[in-house]
């Protein structure tokens, strides 16, 4: 079932149909084996992701893993934390100490 | 140089089209406004209020209907007032005679009451459309045309198939053509996604403005609700739909900005000084209607709307495209929607063919092919309340 990956660095993929438990997303890159049935629009992970591992989609930290995530699983917010706020703060404290220079 | 066929205006600008537009003044004019404007099938614009307003709300009104009426895509106006309103009707009319437009007025307990002032409104709406029709279309550089990309009613195929070809479309017209972008939802939208706004900002000064906005925003939010932003979103909506964290979604929403860099910060209404990426400091632009018309205020001739779920919406002097990367959409709400990224989320073309396919589009209106919005003849205006979230 297809897959899109938006940035070829992420460690998921979003289903563009639905995969059931078993199936295979083809993502363009690795086909994955799905560990459960997931959603159109729901993320897939690429790759195992621990326990505390920064999400990664658009190559940027979504969220933090707050459970062990093995290839295939469903990712979302029963082992996905927020951490947006988190992540805004330390953003804007880097960026004024630089003094905007990368 | 790259060039459309547009009309050319007093203030030096050009317009896509030559509206005829009717604004009311005050809630007690709306109803003889909307009958004069469906008699014509013209764009009109209603109020809630009008009256009674305090001074920072009035201000916000005014603006509202000023930059309306000096809107580029706009001939000549018609105001309607009942003539004991707080809104100043001759300081509104000068203001928009000041950008060279049209303007007549007419008041109801001045004008013969409420029928005659519907009768006497229709003849000078249909006498300035016969004006407007005859005015000839001249050359305009492609670089005069602003636009703005909006995320509205974002589903899962907005990031994936939708928001990425608008981004595309915004650098051609921005980074290859010279021309300008405007972003009105950029302070609802940005906590969660600072870095993808402000890693794009020309220079460090900019980039701190942009989040001094955004930080004082959200502390406002905290204030007024004793909550954060992430308490309350993503929606449950959003989540059934696979959206998993706040910055997840900001993030999606920001790829239709492109990647020009951001030359400054506009406030509501303000012009854009010169060509480039332009970031509004509207704080109520997580409302479709709020964020198009401030887009409009600043003089957005054309509005890239991304719409995952499908929505009617127009807008009374810019004009609206409406795109959908999501190929159910695409189909069964074909009646007000322009164009479909379904075929990038399928694999059958490029982010980057899509994006120059809605380019080329985007010309074709601004050549004055009509918008389904237009045929549908949806010409929302509502000018975001003067407030802080």
């Amino acid at each position: 079932m297809r897959a899109m990956i938006v940035d070829e660095r992420d460690n998921v993929a979003v289903m563009v149909e639905d995969v059931k438990k078993g199936g295979t997303a083809q993502t363009g890159y690795e086909p994955i084996t799905a560990n459960e049935d997931i959603r159109s629009g729901h993320k897939i992970a690429r790759k195992d992701i621990r326990n505390g591992e920064m999400v990664m989609k658009f190559n940027t930290a979504i969220g933090r893993a707050s459970a062990e995530i093995k290839k295939g699983d469903w990712v979302h917010t029963h082992n996905v934390e927020d951490i947006t706020e988190q992540l805004s703060e330390e953003y804007c404290r880097q960026y004024r100490a630089k003094g905007g220079k990368k | 140089m790259d060039t459309i066929m547009g009309y050319k205006r007093a203030d030096g600008r050009f317009g896509i089209r030559n509206y005829v537009i009717a604004i009311s003044l005050v809630q007690c004019s709306n109803s003889a406004t909307v009958k004069i404007a469906s008699a014509c099938d013209i764009p009109y614009i209603t109020i809630d209020t009008g009256c009674g307003q305090f001074k920072d709300d009035a201000d916000r009104s005014n603006l509202g209907m000023i930059c309306a009426g000096i809107h580029p895509n706009v001939y000549g106006v018609l105001l309607l007032s009942l003539g004991c309103q707080w809104t100043d009707a001759s300081y509104i009319a000068k203001e928009i005679e000041k950008a060279g437009k049209k303007v007549y007025h007419l008041c109801i307990q001045k004008d013969g009451g409420y029928k005659v002032t519907i009768e006497k409104g229709i003849k000078i709406v249909e006498d300035m459309k016969a004006e407007a029709a005859s005015q000839k279309k001249e050359e305009c550089p492609v670089s005069g045309l602003v636009i703005s990309t909006y995320p509205g009613g974002s589903d899962w195929t907005s990031t994936l198939s939708c928001n990425p070809v608008l981004g595309e479309t915004a650098d051609i017209l921005v980074k290859e053509k010279g021309g300008s972008k405007i972003t009105s939802c950029g302070v609802r939208g940005t906590p969660g996604c600072e870095r993808n706004i402000v890693d794009y900002a020309k220079d460090y000064e900019v980039g701190c403005e942009i989040l001094s906005i955004v930080e004082e925003y959200r502390h406002d939010v905290f204030k007024m609700t004793g909550q954060t932003i992430q308490e309350v979103n993503p929606t449950p909506g959003n989540k059934a739909g696979g959206i998993t964290t706040l910055c997840e979604k900001a993030i999606g929403n920001t790829r239709l900005q492109g990647t020009a860099p951001i030359q400054g910060v506009l406030k509501i209404g303000d012009k854009v000084p010169y060509p480039g990426s332009w970031f509004v400091d509207n704080r109520m632009g997580g409302n479709d209607v709020y964020a198009t018309t401030s887009d409009a205020m600043s003089g957005a001739h054309i509005i890239l709307f991304s719409t995952g779920r499908g929505t009617n919406l127009g807008n009374a002097v810019a004009t609206v495209i409406k795109i959908t990367g999501n190929p159910n959409t695409y189909e069964k709400m074909n009646e007000f929607i322009d164009y479909s990224g379904g075929p990038v989320l399928m694999g059958e073309k490029t982010v980057k063919e899509a994006g120059r396919e809605l380019y080329d589009l985007m010309i074709e209106v601004a050549n004055g092919k009509q918008t389904k919005a237009e045929i549908i003849g949806d010409y929302s205006y509502v000018t975001p309340p003067f407030g802080k979230i």
